[in-house]
């Protein structure tokens, strides 16, 4: 078929060589040189690139600066908080310091990883798993290293990707891994992306021998362009008026602004879950339902176009080129990720018919002569001072709300102080109603306490003292004497009764002497009568005659109150000598007296208590 | 226990066609409702063990507008499974399959596809437009498997999901899952030539 065709034009076998003139063959994909010519003139491209990229670089920057600040300028308070996060595109880009020194810049955040993962490192640690995963982190990262000249970053992404394909097979198949459980696998897979991640982040983060930066540059400028595009436009139903709802649409938007400062690829991804998931809590809030895909995509373009992320593409690229592929195909992140990538595309290629209005007023939109009364950034200016109000206002209630907190406290502490008041002074009457102080005389208190004592009972009724005093005597002394002759059949009768020691009826007038004196002696000699011992009855004869002989001095009789009268118990508990006898200690005679004595002291001393 | 496999279902069709409705009848059909609302609506997922190995259906929803179809070309990257839907009362939303499949046998020849009308209970007052038959006989053109759901009733959607993991599985077990060794050339005379010639 190619034979019967006479070509067009003739190919000579010189055109088919190497445009350098050297003897091998080019390639048209070499644009007409051979290879080694190809690569030396690749190469010679390349560093005048880098060159011209360096010069340029200040430049970039100031401009890149100054369009940082007029962002500043307009957007407010909330978004400069936003920009704040945000990083000057490359401001570090100093190649060669980078390349030889990847750890330094990185020193922090690699710090971070270790401390986040201390519980994993731990368990590997110093085990042969441990030092298997180190082996090969260092296989993988010097590999790179080695590679990292080649300029090309799909050769890097490839060896990523193998290197993590490798590992997650290693660790299914090799034996020492094999007592690991999926769990501690996966973190293990994990630890090792974002260790070796943050390690090269600053070789593999937007190199400068990729065009990312342009094409940052390029989207970032495009979305400025589209700022001018509204909700509405978009037909995304964010109900921007709700306080909650404007929250959340600036938290996604942080959320996606912090994917910049992430430095591990699936931390990057992790900034997009949490937007992404945002967006959906927003959208449920402003549908009143649970949102789907259809509501879900053009509000993430909007929260993409209202963040305008530094440095979208290059994140972008990162993730692709170095997060473990198997986690961008699969999941929740794969799933987010890839609506990102589809807003981000769909923001590139935005036309007139895709926001449903005529190409004349996209144009003008576009080009600035025209700016739509319902953009964000005047809605932005208006709800920025409404937002303000809406936070002051919250923040009076709060007040008001602890003010009404504070004020209920003091009136209940006022009713606790009332009702502890009241409660007191109950306690106290029914206190004082249940025992009343009543000042009770020591005396019966003192009889009471005699009556506990079972000894005390069996004493005889204590003596009712005759209080004598001379002033009336005479008056008692009638009386006295009457109840005396009264008595003294009585006593006579029982005097009668056979008694070994006393014979009363001799001693009557002289006994009532004696008791009228006041002296103890006799009274004390009756009363111990029984318990004392009997040496006092024999010496009692002796006393009574001293008595008598004192009787006799005095002879005053009349003056006497009444002789002492026996009483019952007295006589009861007197059984005779006889009977007695049995009981009664031997005590020598010799110490008779100084008994008596101290007995009759004791009684003496003792005897006020019974008055 | 080996590592988890993921099946990835996507969900095309035209708007409004009920595919955001047929992924939550699954889905809440086996979970809380209220739970439900806090998941994150686009993407659903449920894991099932099945002969000793776990499988993780992830079921990825998608935008029916038409000026975002031709950016959702990377929502069927790798999807192993794709659920067309149509509105079985409206024409339109059939003709738009034809676009699917086209795609879907440009982009992902390896995705199984299966038609899926939904809105079934409406069949009780509205004509079904095409007819059964003739979405049958498509079907069968195509190669490819077709159910009659209704959300609203919960009719052959579990069905349908279950169909899916099955032909997942048995397929699956048909094919070995991975054959990325490279054969390297054992004759090294041909190695060294090789090297030769490269400069």
């Amino acid at each position: 078929m190619y034979s019967t065709k006479t070509p067009k034009y003739r190919i000579e076998e010189s055109d088919l060589k190497c445009k350098n003139g050297c003897n091998y063959y080019g390639n048209a994909a070499w644009q007409g040189y051979c290879s080694v010519c190809h690569r030396l003139q690749q190469r010679a491209l390349e560093e005048e690139r880098v060159n011209n990229l360096i010069l340029t670089h200040e430049c970039e920057n100031i401009s890149n600066i100054e369009n940082e600040h007029r962002r500043l300028d307009k957007s407010k308070s909330k978004m400069t908080a936003f920009s704040r996060l945000r990083k000057l595109p490359n401001k570090d880009q100093e190649p060669k310091v980078l390349l030889k020194e990847p750890n330094t810049c990185t020193l922090s955040d690699f710090q971070n990883i270790e401390k986040d993962s201390t519980d994993l490192l731990c368990i590997i640690n110093k085990t042969t798993i441990g030092n298997d995963v180190i082996k090969k982190i260092t296989h993988f990262l010097n590999e790179i290293m080695e590679y990292k000249d080649s300029k090309r970053i799909e050769k890097l992404s490839d060896i990523t990707q193998t290197f993590y394909q490798n590992f997650s097979k290693s660790m299914e198949e090799n034996s020492i891994y094999k007592d690991v459980s999926i769990d501690i696998k996966e973190k293990l897979l994990d630890y090792v992306e974002k260790h070796s991640m943050t390690l090269l982040y600053s070789i593999l983060f937007c190199p400068h021998y990729t065009n990312d930066e342009e094409k940052d540059l390029d989207i970032q400028k495009r979305i400025r362009q589209l700022n001018w595009v509204s909700g509405k436009n978009l037909e995304c139903k964010i109900h921007e008026t709700s306080v909650e709802v404007r929250e959340l649409v600036y938290t996604s938007m942080m959320d996606l602004l912090n994917m910049d400062a992430a430095k591990a690829p699936q931390e990057k991804l992790a900034c997009i879950i949490h937007c992404c998931s945002n967006i959906f809590l927003l959208l449920q809030q402003s549908v009143g339902g649970p949102a789907s895909a259809d509501e879900f995509l053009p509000a993430l373009i909007f929260i993409v176009l209202k963040a305008n992320p530094a440095r979208l593409k290059s994140n972008i690229n990162f993730i692709t080129r170095f997060c473990n592929a198997s986690r961008l195909m699969t999941g929740e992140g794969g799933y987010y990720f890839t609506n990102l990538c589809c807003a981000i595309s769909f923001i590139e290629c935005l036309t007139a018919e895709s926001l449903n209005m005529t190409k004349s007023d996209f144009n003008a939109y576009m080009s600035g002569e025209r700016v739509p009364a319902n953009t964000w950034e005047s809605a932005l200016m208006i709800c920025e001072n409404l937002h303000l109000v809406c936070e002051n206002i919250t923040l009076l209630q709060e007040l008001k709300i602890e003010n009404n907190e504070i004020l209920q406290q003091a009136i209940e502490l006022k009713e606790d102080i009332i009702t502890f008041h009241h409660r007191i002074t109950d306690k106290t009457t029914a206190a004082i109603k249940k025992s009343p102080l009543i000042i009770s005389k020591t005396k019966k208190v003192q009889m009471n306490l005699d009556l506990d004592n079972e000894a005390c009972l069996k004493l005889p009724t204590p003596l009712i003292p005759n209080v004598n005093e001379h002033q009336y005597t005479s008056q008692i002394d009638y009386n006295s004497l009457t109840n005396q002759h009264n008595l003294n059949p009585v006593s006579k009768k029982e005097y009668s009764t056979p008694s070994p020691t006393f014979d009363f009826s001799l001693f009557e007038d002289n006994y009532k002497l004696e008791s009228v004196k006041g002296d103890d002696n006799t009274s004390l000699i009756s009363l111990d009568l029984h318990s004392n011992s009997i040496n006092n009855e024999f010496q009692i004869p002796e006393e009574t005659a001293s008595i008598n002989l004192l009787d006799d001095l005095q002879n005053n009789s009349e003056n006497l109150p009444s002789p002492l009268k026996p009483s019952t118990s007295m006589q009861q508990d007197y059984h005779g000598f006889s009977i007695q006898g049995s009981t009664i200690p031997i005590i020598p005679c010799n110490t008779g007296d100084l008994l008596f004595n101290s007995n009759s002291e004791e009684i003496s001393n003792n005897y006020p208590n019974y008055c | 226990m080996k590592k988890r496999e993921h099946i990835k279902i996507v969900l095309l069709g035209d708007k409004m066609t009920g595919k955001t409705s047929l992924r939550k009848r699954y889905f809440s059909g086996h979970f809380n409702e209220t739970e439900l609302a806090t998941i994150g609506a686009g993407f659903d997922s449920r894991v099932f063990t099945l002969q000793d190995k776990e499988y993780e259906m992830e079921v990825w929803d998608t935008s029916g507008e038409e000026k975002y179809q031709s950016i959702c070309r990377m929502y069927y990257r790798n999807a192993a499974v794709a659920i067309l839907c149509y509105d079985v009362t409206i024409y339109s939303t059939f003709q738009k399959l034809n676009y699917w499949i086209g795609e879907l046998y440009k982009i992902q020849e390896s995705c199984k596809i299966y038609v899926c009308a939904t809105k079934l209970d409406l069949l009780d007052q509205y004509e079904a437009n095409p007819q059964i038959n003739f979405v049958e006989s498509y079907a069968r053109e195509n190669g490819v498997k077709f159910f009659l759901t209704s959300s609203k009733t919960g009719e052959n959607v579990v069905s349908l999901f279950d169909e899916i993991l099955d032909d997942y599985i048995s397929n699956s077990q048909n094919t070995p899952s991975c054959t990325d060794t490279i054969k390297l050339p054992t004759n090294k005379r041909r190695w060294m030539k090789q090297n030769k010639k490269c400069c």
